[in-house]
């Protein structure tokens, strides 16, 4: 090869290098910094913080599921949202297919499930879950007070529980018409929306968006391939980037021989 | 055969192929036994009684120690009959609860199950090739030291956090058996 064509070659290297290198920068910065960030998770606490943009969610397909049941209980409310059980804006249960009622108890807010009471402070701390196997006959229906004795309807009998709401008999003294039953109601269209925002901020964590980004998966189907092709172009460029540095080395070994 | 029946055949496969495998992950989400029939195959030959341990702040230390996160709950009930008990919790494995149920003769694990599985994956703690290591295990260490069992569980390749969930559940419940009897509760 004589030295025109080589310069013409070493030119032509020299053109795709620079342009290929400018193309992939703004790539290359916007893996490093979300590489950075995943490498930093748990210390930039970014697998507890979550996504708040609406768009961002309805991109990922987060949508809200209907309300199945919202009860008043002595001035808050409850609302079971798909399988997700809130206390006001507060989600105090999850795994919850059926809700039956919320009472204000004198020691506990109780909220029932079809097998379980949720049991809360005033201030809706959660006390426990209780599953209510082997003690009722069937699912409840129905909770309600008879003075400030808390009733559960289930399978057409009527149980009382004691004062600790750990144990339930069946109360043959009481009819239907003796307890006051809790009644679902709607919830208010803010709380409504406050509680649908809460819903959809606790759907997609900031961890997962940025995997998601780094490996181009929020682009649809065409990001990973996508941020392949960025790859390819930096192995490309480190190959060429070689080529062109072992050409343009002083060739000491032809100077020597003059 | 051409490429274009060969492409028209794959056209039909594929499919049923991704629906397979779609449902060899999804399908193994999902509710793998009912509380009662774990109360009674826990206790066949008894009606257990409800009891309930109260938890006060050393406990929900001691308990925030095993599972690593906070605890919230303010007291948490079991089924009890003779010296069995017979415990369910959830525990968050890597988003969602696994419901576990654990059974205990005395202070030594007899029976453990997931109940109910809502993760994607891990679902292989449910076989009873690694529920089995459980058997018989007990608590030991002392509240001020740290607890553990008194055993080795290997884990699960790609299973790590419904590992660490089944295996705290197991140290909690067997930790509130000694308190419930040192207590007297």
């Amino acid at each position: 090869m004589n030295s025109s064509k080589r310069s013409r070659s070493r030119y032509g290297l020299r053109h795709w290098h620079r342009w290929l290198g400018l193309g992939s920068m703004v790539f290359l910065i916007f893996l490093s910094i979300t590489g950075i960030a995943l490498n930093h998770l748990v210390d930039l606490r970014l697998d507890q913080r979550y996504v708040r943009t609406g768009w961002l969610l309805s991109w990922y397909g987060i949508e809200v599921p209907p309300v199945h049941s919202s009860y008043a209980v002595a001035g808050d409310r409850t609302t079971l949202l798909g399988e997700r059980l809130y206390f006001n804006d507060q989600q105090v249960a999850e795994g919850i297919t059926a809700l039956s009622g919320a009472i204000a108890a004198p020691q506990f807010i109780v909220i029932a499930s079809d097998n379980s009471l949720i049991l809360l402070t005033d201030s809706g701390a959660l006390v426990e879950r209780m599953l209510l196997a082997g003690q009722l006959s069937g699912a409840v229906q129905a909770i309600g007070k008879v003075g400030e004795a808390v009733v559960l309807l289930s399978d057409e009998e009527i149980y009382r529980a004691d004062e600790q709401l750990v144990s339930f008999s069946i109360a043959s003294d009481l009819s239907y018409s003796d307890v006051s039953w809790s009644s679902s109601s709607n919830a208010p269209s803010d709380q409504l929306e406050a509680l649908y925002d809460v819903y959809r901020g606790t759907g997609i964590t900031m961890a997962r968006l940025l995997a998601d980004l780094h490996s181009g998966r929020l682009f649809t189907r065409a990001g990973p391939i996508f941020i392949d092709i960025v790859g390819l172009l930096l192995i490309v460029l480190s190959v060429l980037g070689t080529i062109l540095w072992l050409r343009g080395r002083p060739r000491r070994h032809r100077t020597d021989l003059r | 055969m051409t490429d274009r029946v060969i492409t028209w055949r794959l056209r039909g496969v594929l499919p049923i192929v991704l629906w397979g495998l779609a449902s060899a992950v999804y399908g193994q989400m999902g509710v793998y036994m009912e509380t009662e029939e774990f109360l009674t195959v826990a206790f066949p030959d008894s009606e257990p009684r409800v009891e309930v341990i109260w938890i006060n702040n050393e406990r929900r230390e001691a308990l925030e120690e095993i599972l690593d996160h906070p605890v919230n709950a303010l007291r948490v009930s079991y089924w009890i009959s003779g010296g069995k008990s017979a415990w369910i919790l959830d525990e968050i494995g890597k988003d969602r609860p696994i419901t576990i149920g654990v059974v205990a003769q005395g202070d030594a694990i007899e029976m453990i199950r997931v109940l109910v599985f809502r993760e994607i994956r891990g679902w292989e703690v449910r076989y009873p090739f690694f529920t089995d290591q459980f058997l018989g295990a007990r608590l030991i260490g002392s509240e001020q030291q740290g607890v553990g069992l008194d055993r080795q569980i290997d884990g699960i390749t790609g299973a790590t956090l419904s590992v660490n969930a089944l295996r705290g559940v197991t140290e909690v419940v067997l930790f509130l058996i000694q308190e419930s009897r040192s207590s007297g509760e």
